[in-house]
């Protein structure tokens, strides 16, 4: 441990290190401000803006606190600075609460926080961060009480959307807690995400029990209330917590949980006229009625316990596996996306193909070399193919230089509706289909562009290596008189195939890759992209491939059949 | 590049890169070493916040570690919206998002072990971040305060390292108290006395040095922020960050 100086210049504590050479770091930097300014108290002051107090040194705390290790400081609400402590003896991390001076100074302060610890005290649950101890040391109001080392819900919202099962999941960990509570006879009063605490496990921890209030009120109870109204975040407030705080019974807390369910769907919280849940994301319409009967504004519509919000939660029809691509879509939405993106993508392979893939055939069809007359029939010794393929490479260039625009608008449009997926649950079910189809569009295209023709040349190469595969060897080899003004043909339904089953191989390479590296997608489509979009463009891969691949056989049966002497 | 019109155009001091990050980033063939010199110099912040979070050291240490091989593997950086926007807030953002993707990877059980690129080693960093246990900031501000930190000594190094090559190691070393304020401290004629020069010419060289060091951190400060306007905000508020 440093010891801590205070700096002759400014007057601020500050550790000395021989990084430092031993001066004051804030000194040092002042000769970086502009203008040369030291030290401004205007910079200052603004600088501690917003902060309501100072959470207690813990050299402060230190002496009155031997039973413990104090570490450092974990995290500050509105009334009381919380640090992560040792506590040798029992050989665990522990968490001290402590209400500051500023606080304790206020009236009620001191009253509300030894209430809290007692009310924590006769609570025991799996899903209530447990009291080991509490009391007055020195100057400090405390309560010592069980470490959870892991985000709150607010930080875990903070950072991407909850999958549909996690937010069933944690509600249902906080229905028990307070359940529990409820049954105790205490009210929490002050549900939200900050106050609710997922460990390492992901167990949920209800926490800061600070507002709590006991169902037979003590008369001090009033300006407590009072307090708190002007503290908390209005948002998660029952209605008659603002109107009547008297009144408050076990169903506020419902209500909060409601707000607090819907945001966790949602992203948002539900202000003015919101929109469902199911109509904003797409989760199951049975959730809607659950959140909004928790939150209706007359405490008797409400759910009348946990227990129940929990059970209608999790009854069999509106809960869903936990696991599978389309937990959080109700089943029609996916359906009528892979049915629509398959049709879609079908037409985008086969006109690509038709567009890029004749090119072989038109290049060997201008070649000098090119006897007057051909049938359906006629092989070309491989001497010559290969004399040829110099040709065609030109030829395959040209059409590929040509067809970049066509890519690079392709290209821009997917891109730019790929960036619009990452806001897939907001957006209309037509703008929904249209992304997964301009991306496969995008896909398909740009593999027929890029990598189809290198890979068909090859193909085309090999062939007469296995010449006796049937009817295979005719392919791209041959280009009947009649076939160039038709393309109801064998050979272009040929053509039709191999595209199909090479953009469907593609696919399903596509599909393979997102499954077994879903972090890959995030960095193609979003930087900050999650889990959906990778989950999304997996399905889409997988239906595209499935589809082309079943086109692709289709069209060689037939034309083996339509062949077949 | 330009400089603001208010301050002498600052010398490129010797090793230093004083493009701005997002140059750095964007100049993608090259790019790579001048990003992990970067990010081995700013990583004692990020691993202090990690450990503020509540990760002991040791799983913080590779917390840190994961971050910046990701970081650099995975070329995050390059994606970053680099117009606007900070060095440092965007680490501290992109740490934020990883450590609770890592701590949902930690609940789903499916960490892996991941193989590790990235060393942490920046010499002598270890001593400012071990201060930081007693502090009592909340993890945003002791992130912000430790960044504040490593530009500072990172400027005093500098400094140190060109009065030496100019031949004034002995002076300056002997001059290093005096380099905090503004006011004039008592006490150069003693100080002059040893190193055979006079108090006068001491002053001097201390303004001087003391100019030096503003310039360097401001030299510093550039390189990870978007554009030259953003510098005045950003020393105003790592400065506000060390006076808490």
């Amino acid at each position: 441990m440093n010891s801590i100086a205070a700096c002759d210049q400014c007057g601020h504590d500050y550790e000395p290190t021989d990084l430092l050479r031993g001066l004051c770091p804030a000194c040092l930097f002042a000769h970086a401000l502009p203008d040369g300014d030291s030290v401004s108290d205007a910079a200052w002051a603004d600088g501690l803006s917003g902060v309501r107090f100072a959470p207690p040194k813990i050299n402060d705390l230190t002496p009155h606190f031997p039973q413990l290790d104090i570490r450092e400081l974990a995290g500050q609400g509105g009334m009381s600075a919380v640090y992560r402590a040792h506590h040798p003896h029992l050989n665990r991390t522990v968490a001290l609460k402590v209400l500051p001076k500023e606080i304790a100074e206020i009236q009620g302060g001191a009253e509300r926080f030894k209430r809290e610890a007692q009310t924590l005290a006769q609570l025991s649950h799996a899903n209530i961060v447990n009291v080991y101890d509490s009391g007055q040391a020195g100057p400090w109001c405390y309560i010592v009480m069980e470490f959870v080392q892991g985000p709150n819900l607010r930080q875990l919202l903070g950072e991407s959307k909850l999958a549909t099962s996690d937010v069933l999941r944690i509600v249902s960990g906080v229905c028990d807690g307070l359940q529990y509570a409820h049954d105790q006879g205490v009210v929490h009063r002050d549900v939200k995400p900050e106050n609710v605490l997922l460990d390492c496990a992901g167990h949920v921890k209800l926490v800061d029990f600070g507002l709590a209030k006991l169902l037979n009120p003590p008369p001090s109870s009033d300006s407590v209330t009072r307090t708190h109204q002007v503290m908390g975040t209005p948002y998660y407030l029952a209605p008659e917590q603002a109107e009547t705080p008297a009144n408050v019974d076990h169903r506020a807390d419902l209500y909060s949980l409601g707000v607090m369910m819907y945001e966790m769907l949602t992203g948002e919280l539900p202000l003015g006229h919101f929109d469902l849940p199911s109509q904003r994301i797409g989760s199951d319409p049975a959730l809607d009625a659950v959140v909004l009967q928790a939150m209706s504004k007359d405490p008797h519509r409400r759910y009348q316990q946990a227990r129940d919000l929990q059970r209608s939660m999790t009854s069999p029809p509106t809960v869903k596996p936990m696991s599978g691509k389309a937990k959080t879509r109700p089943r029609w939405h996916g359906v009528v996306n892979e049915l629509i993106l398959s049709a879609c993508s079908l037409v985008t392979a086969l006109a690509a193909c038709f567009v890029l893939m004749g090119l072989p055939a038109e290049s060997r069809y201008d070649s000098p070399e090119r006897p007057s007359t051909r049938n359906s029939e006629e092989i070309r010794a491989p001497a010559t193919a290969r004399a040829n393929l110099h040709a065609r490479f030109r030829a395959v260039g040209k059409r590929v230089g040509m067809s970049l625009p066509l890519f690079v608008i392709s290209f821009l449009l997917s891109r730019v509706n790929v960036s619009s997926a990452t806001q897939w649950r907001d957006l209309s079910p037509v703008q929904n289909l249209c992304v997964p189809v301009l991306v496969t569009a995008y896909v398909v295209i740009g593999f027929v562009v890029l990598i189809g023709p290198g890979l068909l040349i090859l193909l085309f190469e090999s062939l007469p290596l296995i010449a006796d595969l049937g009817h295979w060897s005719a392919f791209g080899r041959t280009i009947a008189e009649s076939d160039r003004n038709s393309i109801v043909t064998p050979y272009w339904f040929r053509v039709y195939g191999v595209a199909a089953l090479t953009s469907a191989s593609w696919c399903m390479l596509l599909a393979s890759v997102l499954r077994t590296r879903p972090n890959l997608v995030r960095r193609l489509l979003h930087p900050s992209d999650d889990h959906t979009t990778a989950v999304t463009a997996r399905t889409a891969s997988y239906s595209v491939g499935a589809t082309l691949l079943l086109a692709g056989l289709l069209l060689l049966y037939a034309v083996r059949l339509a062949e077949a002497p | 590049m330009k400089h603001p019109a208010d301050h002498t155009p600052l010398q490129s001091p010797r090793g230093f890169r004083t493009t701005h990050w997002s140059l750095v980033v964007s100049a993608s063939a090259d790019s790579r070493e001048a990003l992990e010199e970067l990010c081995a110099v700013y990583w004692p912040p990020l691993f202090s916040y990690v450990r503020r979070l509540g990760y002991n050291d040791a799983e913080a240490e590779d917390l840190t570690q994961a971050f910046f091989t990701r970081l650099l593997d995975k070329r995050l950086l390059a994606l970053a919206d680099r117009d606007r926007g900070r060095f440092r807030t965007f680490l501290l953002t992109a740490l934020r998002r990883f450590v609770v993707n890592e701590w949902k990877h930690q609940t789903a059980e499916k960490r892996g072990g991941a193989t590790r690129h990235f060393t942490l080693s920046t010499p002598g960093a270890e001593q400012l971040v071990a201060a930081d246990v007693t502090t009592n900031l909340t993890p945003d501000r002791l992130f912000e305060r430790n960044w504040a930190l490593v530009v500072l000594q990172r400027a005093l190094d500098e400094l140190e390292s060109e009065q030496r090559t100019a031949g004034k190691g002995e002076s300056y070393r002997a001059l290093v108290p005096y380099l905090i304020g503004d006011a004039d401290v008592p006490g150069y004629d003693a100080v002059a006395k040893q190193l055979g020069s006079t108090s006068a010419a001491l002053r001097m060289l201390v303004v001087r040095n003391r100019k030096r060091l503003g310039e360097l951190i401001r030299c510093e400060i550039r390189k990870t922020v978007g554009s030259d306007a953003d510098v005045d905000e950003e020393v105003g508020q790592l400065f506000r960050s060390l006076q808490s």
